[in-house]
C-alpha cells in the first residue's frame, strides 16, 4: 500500500490525463478558483442564501401588514364607538326613519296611506296596484330592495297637484317614475296616472 | 470542455441565481399577507349618521293610513 501510493503517478498511463488542465499554472489557478466560487456561490444562493431572504422579506412584509390592519381596527372600533353614542341620542328619531324605509315592503300599509292622501286631496281613487316584490338577494348587495306601484286617480288639476305633493312627500318614501295626466272627455276633470317605487330594508 | 464553455456555462447560472433572488425577496415584500375576509373587516366606515336626510324625514307629512277602500265620489262619474 505504500509502494503503491509513491509510485501511483508513475505506474498511470502516460497520454491519459492530458486533457486535464495544468495546475500549475498561475492562469489555470485563478481561472478555476473564479469557476468555483461562482458555482459555489450560485448553489447556497439557491439553497442557503434564497430561502434566507425570501423568509426575513416575508417577516417584515407580515409585521408591516399587522401593523397596518391594528391601525385599521383601532380606527374602526373609534368609529364604532363614536356612532354608538350617536344612535343612542338618535333612539327617539328610529320610528320616523323606519317608517320611511320599513324593513318589510309593508304594502297594505302604503295602500292604505296612498288612499288617506287620496281621501284628504278630494280626488277619487279608480285603481291601485302593487306589484311583484323581488325576494331573491341580488349577487350584488343593494342597500335597499323596492317593489312598484302604480294607481290612477280622477280630480282637479289643484286636487291632484296636490295629491302627487302628499304623495311624494308622505312620510314612507316612494319615487315618482310616470306621471301623466289626461283630460276626461266631457267634463274637467283630469286623469292622473302614476307609476312609483317603494322602498324597503330587506 | 474548453474555459470559454465553462464560462459560458457559470457565469448565466450565476447571474441567472442572482435574479432569482432578487425576485424571490421582491415578490415576498410585495405580496399582502392580510387574508380577504380580514380585509373586508378592516374596511373603513362613516362614523356619523346622515342628520341632514334624518331631519329632512322628520319633514316629511304625517299620513294616517286609511285601511278602508274608499268609495268613488260622484264628481268622478
Amino acid at each position: 500500500m505504500k509502494i503503491l501510493s509513491k509510485n501511483i503517478f508513475k505506474i498511470l498511463p502516460v497520454g491519459k490525463f492530458d486533457l486535464l488542465p495544468d495546475f500549475k499554472e498561475e492562469r489555470t489557478q485563478k481561472f478555476t478558483t473564479l469557476v468555483l466560487t461562482l458555482v459555489a456561490l450560485s448553489l447556497f444562493g439557491l439553497l442557503a442564501i434564497n430561502p434566507t431572504l425570501s423568509t426575513i422579506a416575508k417577516l417584515k412584509k407580515q409585521v408591516s401588514d399587522n401593523n397596518f390592519v391594528d391601525q385599521k381596527l383601532q380606527q374602526k372600533i373609534n368609529a364604532l364607538t363614536a356612532l354608538s353614542q350617536k344612535y343612542t341620542s338618535l333612539q327617539n328619531d328610529l320610528p320616523i326613519i323606519t317608517a320611511a324605509i320599513p324593513k318589510n315592503p309593508e304594502i297594505p300599509l302604503l295602500v292604505a296611506q296612498i288612499q288617506a292622501t287620496s281621501k284628504n286631496s278630494n280626488v277619487s281613487l279608480n285603481s291601485l296596484q302593487t306589484f311583484q316584490v323581488e325576494i331573491e338577494k341580488p349577487k350584488i348587495q343593494k342597500k335597499f330592495s323596492s317593489f312598484s306601484f302604480a294607481f290612477s286617480a280622477d280630480g282637479s288639476y289643484n286636487d291632484l297637484l296636490k295629491f302627487v305633493s302628499l304623495v311624494s312627500n308622505m312620510e314612507r318614501v316612494v319615487s315618482v317614475d310616470i306621471l301623466s295626466l289626461t283630460k276626461r272627455t266631457g267634463s274637467n276633470l283630469l286623469e292622473l296616472t302614476f307609476k312609483g317605487k317603494a322602498f324597503f330594508n330587506q | 470542455m474548453k474555459r470559454k464553455d465553462i464560462i459560458l456555462l457559470v457565469v448565466p447560472f450565476f447571474i441567472l441565481v442572482l435574479i432569482w433572488i432578487g425576485l424571490s425577496i421582491y415578490h415576498n415584500s410585495v405580496t399582502s399577507t392580510i387574508p380577504e375576509v380580514l380585509n373586508i373587516q378592516i374596511t373603513p366606515i362613516n362614523p356619523t349618521f346622515d342628520e341632514k336626510t334624518i331631519l329632512n324625514l322628520k319633514n316629511r307629512e304625517k299620513v294616517t293610513p286609511v285601511f278602508e277602500a274608499q268609495q268613488s265620489s260622484p264628481s268622478a262619474e
